[in-house]
């Protein structure tokens, strides 16, 4: 073995508590901690009753024998017990709350800003984030994490300037059309492929990229209408759903 | 006349009140068995809430019995727990904007609504200086609605969203169901799973076909409050998102059977383990 590996042994009841959710352990102590006080207050009960037949048959007079076993104070003892087992699951269950409630994270400017960024070419496509991670040049995980704001991910000088190409192209995608790219993006082309493999290439040719959009912008506006565009323009008209009424706050 | 149309006549529909003068000839249907009579105080309205169709139905036959729900005024603004169909139990809301426009009225589901009968709204008019406004009326319903209509989801899965609620919850603030509706499918939809089984569920922001076609501003915000939604329900403990299949789709592109096969995201559904 490595010396720099320390290898870990678990028994089995040490690995069944450390895969147990907190919350699954505090409720587990403290249903002992109320089973344990009704055992305690039985047992200190047959002990008195236990310990005054004895004393009696052996060693004392009646009387005495059971005031001997009287002085035992089975209150305070469960009290004592019970207490501490108390103060751990109050304090536990604090500390938790406290996790829960605390922010994942506080975000940064940059982060902010970043996904700001990532969600107007979201808009701009309209791809799935596995398209738009493709167009990148990333991974469908690696979005994801670019995606999420409480992460503060230093983008490489290679992912910046990508990032800075796909944003211009967005723009002369928005300047033509107010309709996402995503449902015409896979349509081959005139000049062979489809905007989309232009978009992913490893590098992006800015004027192949705009001339498909161009091409495309006027399919998109030949498209036939849908069946719920058909209705509208019919005069059909949705029910309102109960969420969309006024707020009451 | 038919009774029906007598009862139609006189006005009564959903969110009429009844006047304090019918009161006493209630108070026997105002009552549960082994429990004092109800108060109704000067303040409250007892409101009904069986829908229109039902209360002026030609036959006394066909809807013998008209639901009505006691609501007591609640000082103060609106509970946010309880506001907005937030829960399918007690719902404070505005009655009348524009008559009461300071006045909130709460009310519980099932122990505040009584059953009276129909025959009773013969022989008078409802209240003519209050009832609930349209918006109003059809928040109750909706609300009974919900209450009947929600999915039922795994009580492992609602405890341990709701430590996330309030970050989901900031995620939609400006999403409204016009616009965009959220929906979730739970692979484990009917399983009570262990602490150490995740829920696997994939979710879906579903847009207005106008919103996706024609409103970028719209869309980018759409698409802000879905990062935001996937990334705190991805860091739900005992939950993962399907990454691969969740995403944000126009709704003329979200089917039928994508339907079938995903419920609507109601924060609702989390209330009842309250």
């Amino acid at each position: 073995m490595s010396d720099t590996i320390q290898l870990r042994r678990y028994t089995p009841t040490q690995a069944a508590l450390m895969q147990k959710r907190p919350s699954d352990l505090i409720q587990a102590v403290e249903s002992t901690v109320d089973a344990m006080s009704a055992a305690l207050m039985q047992s200190a009960a047959e002990f008195i009753i236990q310990g005054t037949t004895l004393l009696t048959s052996r060693l004392l007079p009646k009387q005495q024998a059971k005031k001997a076993v009287e002085h035992f104070d089975v209150d305070v003892m469960v009290d004592v017990v019970s207490a501490d087992w108390a103060k751990w699951t109050t304090q536990t269950k604090e500390a938790f709350q406290r996790a829960y409630e605390a922010p994942r994270q506080q975000t940064s400017a940059a982060a902010r800003l970043r996904v700001e960024r990532l969600s107007l070419l979201q808009a701009a496509f309209g791809f799935t984030v596995q398209d738009l991670a493709s167009v990148l040049g990333i991974t469908r995980p690696q979005l994801y994490k670019w995606l999420d704001v409480a992460i503060d991910v230093k983008l490489q000088e290679s992912s910046r300037v990508r990032m800075a190409a796909v944003e211009r192209i967005a723009k002369e995608w928005m300047a033509r059309s107010v309709a996402p790219l995503s449902s015409v993006s896979k349509e081959p082309l005139e000049a062979g492929g489809t905007a989309f493999t232009l978009m992913s290439a490893e590098a992006i040719n800015d004027a192949a990229v705009i001339a498909a959009f161009d091409e495309l912008a006027v399919k998109l506006q030949g498209q036939p209408k849908t069946r719920s565009q058909r209705l509208r323009e019919a005069g059909f008209t949705r029910r309102v759903s109960a969420r969309s009424l006024p707020s009451d706050e | 006349m038919a009774f029906g149309d007598d009862v139609a006549q006189r006005g009564w529909q959903t969110g009429s009140v009844l006047l304090p003068a019918m009161l006493p000839a209630l108070a026997q249907h105002l009552t549960r068995p082994g429990q004092e009579p109800t108060q109704i105080l000067e303040g409250d309205w007892l409101v009904v809430v069986s829908q229109t169709c039902d209360v002026v139905a030609r036959k006394f036959e066909a809807e013998p019995l008209v639901e009505v729900l006691h609501c007591r005024t609640h000082g103060g603004k609106p509970r946010k727990q309880y506001r907005d169909l937030q829960s399918t139990r007690q719902l404070d809301f505005r009655p009348d904007r524009i008559a009461y426009p300071d006045l909130v009225l709460t009310a519980h589901a099932i122990a505040d609504r009584y059953v009276i009968p129909r025959d009773v709204l013969i022989g008078h008019e409802p209240d003519a200086g209050r009832s609930l406004d349209a918006a109003a009326s059809q928040k109750v319903l909706a609300w009974y609605a919900l209450r009947a209509g929600r999915p039922s989801w795994p009580n492992a899965f609602c405890d341990r969203v709701k430590t996330v609620r309030e970050a989901l919850e900031a995620a939609l603030d400006d999403l409204s169901d016009e616009v965009a509706e959220v929906r979730i499918g739970i692979l484990e939809k009917d399983e009570e799973l262990v602490a150490e089984e995740p829920y696997h569920v994939a979710i879906y922001f579903v847009v207005d076909e106008d919103v996706w076609n024609e409103g970028v501003e719209l869309r980018q915000q759409i698409n802000s409050a879905f990062n935001k939604f996937v990334a705190e329900l991805d860091a739900c403990d005992g939950v993962e998102v399907d990454q691969e299949l969740s995403e944000v789709t126009p709704g003329n592109k979200f089917s039928w059977q994508d339907t079938k096969l995903t419920d609507l995201w109601d924060f609702a559904n989390l209330s009842h383990r309250d």
